[in-house]
């Protein structure tokens, strides 16, 4: 050893390794880091020290392919080249003490071999922390000095850790019972490829495996790898580019066993090594093309975080959910949002079949859902002069502060309104409209409409939306829903939605780049939603996805998100408002559940109760997975409208527990809503079978925030010791509610 | 990413902090896979100019004496070669320096190329655009210690190295300590707005004109005056593509300063457009006519021989605000190979162990013993035995080319692009058209001549 430093935080020698090169040890309580220095840069060894979990043994992968001169018109003009290794320039490690944080930076330049270019560095930190089992690792590409431009047309950074020992044959420390999931979706509707995986294991992630994917083969912002005693959350964080957390599986020969007789990389099929953290690009993310030149000379990935828990996959999604709190993402404070009754169940689509509706409906409609126990008339379109205008038609419909005076004094009604951000016109301002390549407008035709996508990176479009958008508030509007926002994604992505006959804006005339990238047109969206804010700041904002408008599969559910200043409150619950019943029995709104042990940022969905049953079954899965509900298709008469009516009087009562309270999931199928300072909760049991049970089911109040040893009143719960007991007997296909309070 | 020292002050501190290991051993000897120089190649061409000295340096038995030229410093760096690679034979090619451009082009289709050539800072892009000079990259990883500015700028293209900065220089504001001393001003002020208030300090104690640029038609114009305060804006004036970019608003912004200093606050004689040459504009310092002036590194030892060397003090050009980066330029000639076919690897790796060991550490360190006024492009060599021996001169302006040096603008033809834009700022200077007017013309003069 020929250095050794240990400060209040972390330690830090470098020692001589059995070959004679130098490696750089950088540890605390909780992490042990050991970095090749030479011949290369290689964070080869990552363990961490409580559970004694090697998380990786083998070559880092600094992967960088620079793009091709076929597509450059300025930069490095040799062709494809492709990152042999880092050399080092320098290493450092700091301090911050207010965060309790040390940092190893490696310095090291790209080799791209013989011919290669020389000036693209790679500035690699990882941070470990004083009081925190957590590890972090930041990547920046950098341009330091000069005046060419590189592009990099692929990249992959990540740890490898071995799973599979080819020599051997066997699997290494048991790996092949770790489990892979993502977070906060396991499997949902949005990926248009359905592997029907909840979790990937071993075998899954061997490359080329039969299915003839690489699974996983989808991003998620964060991942849980877990064998139920141990796992650790991967995890991804950047607000200003759209990255996810990538995680795969690969076949990789170490470097020894590639120097051995008769054994080449070809022959030897290689170990199976996980590969995780770093940065990559996938299905379109980031949008920015990753370019360093004169201008930019930094190009920086998000943190990527590694953070250790016990037990099963749920757990992992808890330990993501407490990091993205301490990020802010929380429920708005005295969160309250008005249960909504969508007039669209009963009286359809209009846009799509006129005539359209007329104030006579309207307020047979809003009568409905005063009956209901509705708070709010929820106005789906069209309310506008055309879809998208965002300007009420007060031919047919009368002035606005007139409609919203009498929902009020008549009903007890707000009035909440859904957007459109494309339009169904092509005729309003050229400036507002996306724009090809030809510098024509982009056509929305979709069949269903005519008119013109928006650039929503245009500042006029956010001059003119906000407007309009102001307009309404002002006359008494309090819930807007941004949807039909939909922007391109740069390729094609076999496991997400695809977006037909979307494209991106190339007006050189907006101000954006060209084309707009992902995350200029998100960002033109949430400035209008600011906007708003500004203006009206308990206007209550519902944002669809910024690119597919409502199925969130380009977007980490946090990006956006923020309270400095906000743009909007509530997501959108990933459309299952189409026959909610059938998404939740065929399990596909179970997704909900998942997001909930994850994810405090409200959701927003309404559902059609035409399709529930008797027993609320649906009202109450959605009612206990979105903090704001909506409803509608229901008439008075309707076989289950008395059932809903009651339903809605419980939730109605309850509903601080389900729209502010702390959700507990204790499994699937019982959640609990908890109102810590008011020392109550809501708890909800399903019963998703054909026949009756008598439910009773005991959990531990370990971990769950409940007070132990507290006296807990309510029906059908008891309490010992430690132990939760809920009781209840429950029709086949179902819902029970517990309401339970203590002292 | 910053260090965070910089960033959050005295609650974060270094720690340890570590290096590649650096020197002429690792040079060499790196992970881009190179071999020593073979002894089989032993005859070395070098084209040179005759201002280095090389051929006489060659020639001469015994040290010469120090005789203000480069001939001592080049006797000891090819002597130092020589206990190296005594079988080796050098063989220099002077070559008048306006010439080495041409030399190199015409040398490659003849079949005729020197093993190494020197050429300078404005012709490395048009030599290396067009695939006249080989990428060195391979040769070294010791890239670290050489200013990077001027490596991985005009020395560089499409991302790699072409040629290796030898010595270079500095351009600085020059005062009369009495001057200023007269005018109750103690330190030269560090930003335009407080330099301006010092010059009109001056002014009012009786000199007319105290300050004095270069707006004359001399390349000095463009690349003293105008590049420095430009790129301290954040400005440039060749993109990445190669085309002029003139008509900006950092430029117009450096325009504007230096009219106020010449038509609004009467602190630049307008004279200074038509002075004939850089002697006439020197004198102005050296005869007190002004109290301070923007000039090369190399005119120090000139003003110091005359006897002003008291009297005279410097300081770094003022920048637009107190957090725009410190910017000077700092031409250089450097070390290239000619981009060859059916050289063997020997003679390639001959040819570039001999360029990196002209411009090492240890080679510059001893143009810094052996010749005044020069500058070195590897930081290192500001804390060797020679530069510690020199004066603060020269220390300073080794100081401010290490921290702020930067090269030649990237340009096909430098010539053309100093021309138009010395054209533009004495037509803006002279009240003959508009910044945007005169930039304007000078940028598609460029353009449709050279970027197409």
């Amino acid at each position: 050893m020929t250095v050794t430093n240990t400060g209040p935080i972390a330690s830090v020698s470098t020692a001589r390794s059995e070959s004679g090169s130098e490696v750089l040890i950088f540890q605390n309580a909780f992490w042990a880091l050991e970095v090749d220095l030479e011949p290369s840069i290689n964070p080869r060894y990552l363990k961490h020290l409580e559970t004694g979990q090697v998380l990786a043994d083998e070559d880092y992968c600094y992967h960088i392919e620079l793009a091709s001169a076929r597509h450059r018109k300025t930069g490095y003009h040799g062709g494809e080249e492709c990152a042999r290794g880092l050399h080092l320039i320098d290493w450092r490690v700091d301090e911050d003490k207010e965060r309790g944080a040390s940092t190893l930076t490696l310095t090291g330049r790209v080799d791209f071999g013989r011919d290669g270019p020389t000036d693209l560095v790679v500035e690699h930190s990882f941070t470990i922390l004083a009081d925190k089992d957590r590890f972090e690792e930041r990547i920046a590409l950098q341009h330091r000095y000069g005046h060419d431009e590189h592009e990099i047309a692929d990249y992959r950074f990540g740890f490898r850790k071995r799973m599979f020992d080819a020599r051997k044959a066997a699997w290494i420390d048991h790996l092949d019972e770790y489990k892979l999931s993502a977070i906060p979706f396991r499997r949902r509707r949005g990926h248009a490829k359905d592997y029907l995986k909840q979790d990937y294991s071993a075998a899954d992630l061997m490359p080329a495996n039969w299915i003839g994917n690489n699974l996983p083969n989808r991003q998620s912002e964060a991942w849980s790898w877990q064998n139920g005693d141990t796992g650790f959350c991967f995890s991804k964080y950047n607000q200003d580019l759209i990255e996810f957390a990538l995680v795969d599986g690969e076949f990789h020969t170490p470097r020894a066993a590639q120097e051995m007789d008769g054994m080449t990389s070809l022959a030897a099929v290689g170990d199976v090594v996980l590969r995780f953290l770093g940065a990559g690009r996938t299905h379109g993310a980031p949008g920015t093309p990753v370019i360093v030149n004169a201008q930019t000379r930094e190009f920086e990935f998000g943190v990527s975080t590694i953070i250790p828990f016990r037990g099963s996959w749920e757990e992992g999604h808890r330990v993501y959910g407490a990091f993205l709190r301490e990020r802010g993402h929380v429920v708005p404070k005295g969160f309250n949002p008005p249960v909504h009754w969508n007039e669209l169940y009963n009286l359809g689509w209009r846009g799509m079949n006129t005539p359209l509706q007329e104030l006579p409906e309207l307020w047979e409609e809003a009568e409905r859902a005063k009956a209901m126990g509705a708070e709010a008339f929820y106005f789906d379109p069209v309310w506008d002069l055309f879809e998208g205008s965002s300007v009420w038609d007060e031919a047919r419909l009368g002035p606005l502060p007139d409609f919203v005076s009498k929902l009020k004094q008549d009903y007890g009604l707000s009035l909440s309104l859904h957007l459109m951000m494309h339009t169904k016109s092509a005729e309003e301002d050229p400036a507002i409209y996306r724009r090809g390549p030809d510098g024509e407008i982009l056509e929305w035709n979709d069949g269903k409409y005519n008119g013109g996508y928006v650039c929503c990176a245009s500042p006029a479009w956010q001059d003119q939306k906000s407007a309009k958008l102001l307009a309404l508030a002002e006359a008494g509007v309090t819930f807007f829903m941004f949807d039909f926002n939909e922007y391109s994604i740069p390729s094609v992505n076999p496991g997400v939605v695809r977006l037909g006959g979307c494209e991106p804006c190339y007006s050189p005339d907006h101000g954006h780049s060209v084309p707009a990238t992902l995350e200029e047109h998100a960002a033109g969206l949430y400035e209008v939603m600011k906007r708003v804010k500004d203006a009206y700041p308990d206007m209550l904002i519902e944002a669809h996805d910024a690119v597919t408008a409502g199925w969130q599969d380009y977007l980490p559910l946090y990006f956006g998100h923020g309270a400095e200043r906000p743009a909007f409150d509530e997501h959108w619950g990933f459309e299952y408002m189409w026959n909610p019943y059938l998404d939740l029995l065929s399990g596909k709104s179970l997704s909900l559940y998942e997001y909930n042990l994850a994810f405090d940022i409200p959701l927003y969905l309404h559902i059609n109760l035409r399709f529930d049953n008797d027993n609320a079954l649906a009202f109450w899965w959605y009612a206990s997975t979105c903090r704001h509900l909506g409803i509608g298709g229901l008439k008075p008469g309707d076989a289950i409208w008395d059932s809903h009516v009651d339903a809605m009087q419980t939730y109605r009562r309850l509903k601080p527990h389900f729209a502010q309270g702390r959700f507990l999931g204790f499994d699937p199928m019982v959640h609990g809503h908890v109102l810590d300072e008011q020392r109550s909760a809501a708890f909800v049991a399903f019963n998703m079978s054909s026949r009756p049970v008598e439910f009773a089911r005991t959990f531990s109040l370990e971990g769950s925030g409940l007070p132990a040893g507290a006296r807990f009143e309510g029906e059908g719960v008891s309490v010992a010791e430690t132990e939760l007991t809920l009781k209840a007997s429950m029709p086949a296909l179902s819902a029970h509610v517990f309401e339970v309070s203590w002292e | 990413m910053s260090t965070n020292e910089s960033t959050s002050g005295p609650t974060r501190r270094s720690v340890l902090k570590g290096m590649a290991a650096t020197g002429a051993g690792a040079a060499l000897a790196s992970g881009f896979g190179i071999r020593m120089a073979s002894a089989q190649a032993n005859t070395l061409k070098v084209m040179s100019t005759p201002d280095f000295k090389f051929a006489d340096a060659l020639a001469a038995t015994e040290e010469p004496e120090m005789d203000g030229t480069y001939l001592r410093a080049a006797w000891h760096i090819l002597q130092n070669w020589k206990e190296k690679h005594p079988e080796v034979t050098l063989e220099f090619d002077e070559v008048p320096w306006d010439q080495v451009t041409q030399n190199v082009i015409l040398a490659a289709q003849a079949g005729t190329e020197n093993d190494v050539v020197m050429v300078n800072d404005l012709n490395i892009p048009k030599l290396s655009r067009g695939g006249f000079l080989m990428p060195i990259d391979q040769f070294s990883s010791d890239w670290d210690d050489y200013n990077q500015n001027l490596l991985r700028g005009i020395a560089s293209y499409d991302g790699n190295i072409y040629a290796l900065p030898w010595m270079t220089d500095c351009r600085h504001e020059y005062y009369r300590k009495s001057l200023y001393s007269a005018a109750g001003i103690s330190d030269p002020a560090s930003t335009w707005d407080g330099f301006v208030e010092q010059m009109k300090t001056i002014k009012e104690s009786g000199v007319e004109t105290p300050y004095s640029f270069f707006a004359s038609n001399s390349v000095h114009t463009p690349t003293m005056s105008l590049l420095a305060p430009l790129w301290m804006l954040g400005g440039n004036v060749i993109d990445a593509e190669g085309r002029a970019v003139l008509n900006s608003d950092e430029m117009a912004e450096v325009f504007a300063f230096y009219n106020r200093l010449m038509n609004e606050e009467g602190i630049a004689s307008p004279d200074l457009i038509s002075l004939p040459n850089s002697g006439a504009f020197n004198d102005l310092l050296a005869s007190s006519k002004v109290a301070a002036q923007k000039n090369g590194a190399w005119v120090w030892s000139a003003l110091e021989a005359d006897g002003h060397g008291d009297d005279i003090g410097f300081f770094r050009t003022p920048r637009p605000s107190e957090d725009a980066p410190d910017a000077t330029l700092s031409g250089f000639w450097a070390f290239e190979l000619p981009a060859r076919t059916g050289v063997d690897d020997a003679q390639q790796e001959l040819a570039a162990e001999f360029a990196l060991h002209v411009t090492s550490a240890e080679s510059q360190n001893l143009v810094v013993a052996h010749i005044g006024g020069q500058l070195p492009t590897r930081p290192s060599v500001n804390s060797m035995s020679a530069a510690l021996a020199k004066d603060d001169a020269w220390r300073f302006q080794a100081s401010y080319a290490a921290d702020a040096g930067r090269g030649m603008p990237p340009a096909a033809d430098s010539g053309l692009l100093f021309d138009q834009m010395t054209t533009a700022f004495q037509r803006y200077l002279s009240g003959q058209q508009s910044a945007q007017d005169a930039l304007t013309a000078a940028e598609n003069n460029y353009n449709s001549q050279v970027a197409g």
